[in-house]
């Protein structure tokens, strides 16, 4: 066991990934410890405060569940892997996290070890939904030890829980904890070892509640019947009930005692029930609730909150692309000025750190929004966003969920793509993936403001803005249309609903929040960032090779030129010509093509790949692009770019899936190619078809 | 806000589930918070937390309205969905 768990301890935390990741690899036997609990339970807090910075995410094979393992030192020393499980309210699965969740407890899971013991995180403020999840657990015969999560807000609430009673009553371990504090943690890690070896109480709580759940009114039976799945549900909420009672009336023992308001039924019904249910508390998240989700004020609290999350995603990130992107341009120049030979330069210069440049521009952007989603989420208003938008988006048969990844999109859609993770029902969540793209994400900007102004100025400002207006409204219609489309066809599962616990408010904690943002966007640059800079090296080499031959060197009037005849005779001029009768029809010319293949890598790509085609040069001097690209004429005298062919190419980037790299981050979150490759098909096939009515009619109306 | 007893859940077998697995059973008492502003989903509150429901879910929980106790207007008692139960 020295060997490897002590190097841990001195170790950076890439050397003790390695060591987690592989924990047998020299005969160590180690200690597993699964973290399980409902969603909300505070889980993380508590996997945080076991494990600190020793932790590492990955996914769960051949699902998109997150799986974060950590390591933990135990008292007597050695070290302990902790497995955070996804949240769920049962066992008997309805969500693929909560599939996880119950494949990884019952040990069926082979990419994961089985647990030594088990941590069940409580929430004492919610005791009784939460013992649910414990009544099956328990049942399950492994050492168990409860966190007992939460103990200040129950006693806030006035409905503190005597641990020791609960203990009592539940056969297992509790321990008191107050996660975001760090309180109680070697108290629960010292329970985890003496757990270990104590005796498991081998007991099932259907036994010890059969004789309660026969109970039940006779009338009521005959009335509705019950099952063995409700009468299993119901004797262990009867038990829960009686456990509750049990440890609340010792701890609040004056609560009980005040006159509850019985109704006039009220004999049958649970006197606790009565006593705690019968008010909602008046407690501080209750009213912030009525005012964040009030009929008037909520929903100008909302645009607010998520007009803010855009005004920080375009504003502040700005002026940081700005300065990351002309850092990055400056270092690739004088690189490559100290280098040999015109291809290498190039190789460095327009390849490497062009390829770098275009994938560091998104850095800033993404890490604030994910800085947002993570705040929302830890907060408790991300449920309050679904709560509130729900109406909606099921009309077009989405989820409140699908609202804050669409709006993602207006960024980027590979965030939106990758926070679609909340949403249970898999119809819902692929519709969701499937129209995200559709979102204007902020790579079409450059393209629609160079189109825009540059052949609509003539029309005026308020028609240029009106024209930005509508591609962003063109967008979200297509999206709605093609989502209700999809969802009474290709995806017609009926929905997991809109069962939504709307958790306490509470504030957001900087250590979740940093790391979640700080993993999503590092997952963004390995998985969008390699394909980005990888396409940005292909196309950098077919534009660049074949080079012009020798003798055709000297006949150009300047460099500019010179660039765009090597443009033309590179395999991306080239394949833009091959492709020139196929897009002929929608009025593109060869260059617009090698333009929309240069936005493979990123769509803001088409404005410096058509920079070089008309030999403009690669610097920001817009001015002279928008000067040659309406001066552009075929062969024959007439003119490429119409309005119509700015209005045609304008629609293709509404509608066509170009970015290679959501392309490589749906089939991640799918788990196959399957949807990705139709996603691509379909997206631009509505474009082709798009942008061909549009031209073809339109150049008949308009003569062109 | 409207407090009743929860009588029976109906549905389909897995919304049945789910609805049960919440709480929704034994006769608890869930009070009818709000509605979200759009008019669907609603919010309810039992057990001791908020949850919220889309309408079409809420009705396959039967309920018996409580009428409050310093309640001026007669409310039936009788057995109802719990979003036909509301106002």
């Amino acid at each position: 066991m020295a060997g490897c768990c002590d190097g841990c301890t001195i170790l950076k935390k890439d050397q003790a990934k390695g060591c987690h990741t592989a924990p047998d690899s020299r005969g160590v036997q180690r200690f597993t410890v699964v973290l399980a609990g409902n969603p909300n339970s505070g889980k993380t807090t508590i996997f945080n405060g076991l494990t600190g910075l020793r932790q590492k995410v990955a996914n769960y094979a051949g699902v998109t569940v997150e799986k974060k393992v950590g390591l933990c030192r135990s008292p007597d020393g050695s070290w302990i892997q902790v497995i955070d499980l996804p949240g769920a309210y049962s066992l008997v699965s309805q969500s693929p996290d909560e599939q996880v969740a119950m494949e990884v407890l019952r040990g069926m899971r082979s990419d994961t070890p089985s647990a030594d013991a088990i941590i069940a995180v409580v929430d004492a403020s919610n005791l009784q939904r939460n013992l649910y999840l414990v009544s099956q657990i328990i049942e399950m015969g492994q050492p168990l030890v409860i966190a007992l999560n939460m103990m200040d807000v129950a006693e806030r609430r006035g409905v503190p829980v005597d641990a020791e009673s609960l203990e009592r009553r539940l056969g297992v371990p509790v321990v008191p904890v107050v996660g975001h504090k760090g309180y109680g943690i070697p108290e629960l890690l010292r329970a985890v070892g003496r757990a270990r070896i104590a005796p498991i109480p081998d007991w099932s709580i259907l036994e010890t509640v059969s004789v309660a759940s026969l109970e039940a009114p006779v009338e009521r039976r005959q009335v509705v019947g019950i099952d063995p799945m409700q009468a299993d549900i119901e004797s262990r909420y009867r038990w829960i009930e009686d456990v509750v009672t049990d440890c609340q009336a010792i701890a609040g023992g004056q609560r009980l005692m005040e006159s509850p308001r019985v109704p006039s039924d009220g004999a049958r019904v649970h006197p606790f029930t009565v006593e705690r249910m019968y008010h909602p508390p008046r407690h501080l998240s209750e009213r912030i609730d009525s005012f964040l989700i009030h009929r008037v004020w909520g929903l100008i609290a909302f645009a607010f909150i998520m007009g803010s999350m855009f005004a920080a995603m375009f504003w502040l990130a700005k002026p940081i692309q700005l300065a990351l992107s002309g850092f990055i341009g400056m270092i690739g120049n004088g690189a490559a000025s100290h280098l040999p030979g015109d291809a290498l330069q190039s190789l460095v210069r327009d390849g490497i750190f062009a390829g770098v440049g275009s994938v560091i521009v998104f850095i800033p952007q993404i890490a604030i929004l994910f800085l947002f989603l993570a705040v929302l989420e830890d907060s408790g208003y991300l449920s309050r966003a679904a709560f509130l938008m729900d109406r909606l988006l099921s009309r077009v048969g989405l989820h409140g969920k699908s609202f804050i990844p669409l709006l993602s999109g207006f960024a980027c859609a590979i965030p939106g793509i990758m926070a679609t993770r909340t949403i249970e029902g898999r119809s819902s969540r692929l519709a969701t993936i499937l129209v995200l793209p559709f979102m204007t994400c902020s790579a079409r900007l450059p393209v629609y403001g160079l189109l825009v102004g540059t052949f609509f100025a003539a029309y005026g400002t308020l028609v240029q803005a009106g024209i930005m207006l509508a591609l962003y409204a063109l967008g979200i219609v297509f999206a709605a249309g093609v989502a209700l489309v999809f969802r009474r066809t290709l995806l017609k599962g009926k929905d997991s609903g809109f069962i939504l616990e709307l958790p306490t408010y509470k504030v957001p904690q900087l250590s979740i929040v940093g790391r979640q943002m700080w993993s999503n966007s590092s997952k963004f640059l390995t998985q969008a960032g390699t394909t980005i800079f990888l396409i940005c090296l292909a196309l950098w080499a077919m534009s660049y090779y074949p080079r012009l031959p020798q003798d055709q060197g000297g006949h150009w009037a300047n460099e500019g030129a010179r660039a765009a005849a090597q443009q033309s005779y590179s395999f991306a001029g080239r394949l833009g010509k091959t492709i020139e009768p196929g897009i002929q029809p929608l009025g593109f010319d060869w260059k617009i093509g090698v333009g929309c293949i240069g936005a493979f890598a990123a769509r803001e790509v088409f404005v410096s790949t058509l920079a070089i085609v008309h030999g403009t040069g690669t610097d920001d001097r817009e001015d002279n692009l928008a000067a040659s690209l309406r001066a552009d004429r075929y062969p024959d005298g007439r003119k490429v770019w119409t309005p119509l062919v700015a209005a045609s190419v304008l629609l293709w980037f509404v509608l066509a899936m170009q970015c290679l790299s959501t392309v490589m981050v749906v089939r991640q979150e799918t788990g196959g190619w399957r949807w990705p490759v139709f996603m691509l098909v379909y997206m631009n096939a509505l474009a082709y078809v798009g942008c061909l009515f549009l031209y073809q009619v339109g150049s008949r109306v308009w003569g062109g | 806000m409207t407090l009743a007893v929860v009588e029976s859940v109906h549905g389909a077998s897995d919304l049945r589930r789910r609805l049960l697995e919440m709480g929704f059973c034994n006769r608890t008492i869930v009070t009818a918070i709000r509605r979200a502003p759009l008019g669907d989903p609603l919010e309810f509150f039992l057990r001791g937390y908020y949850v919220s429901l889309r309408k079409e879910e809420a009705r396959c929980i039967l309920v018996s309205v409580i009428p409050p106790p310093t309640s001026r207007e007669e409310k039936a008692n009788g057995a109802g969905p719990i979003v036909g139960g509301e106002e």
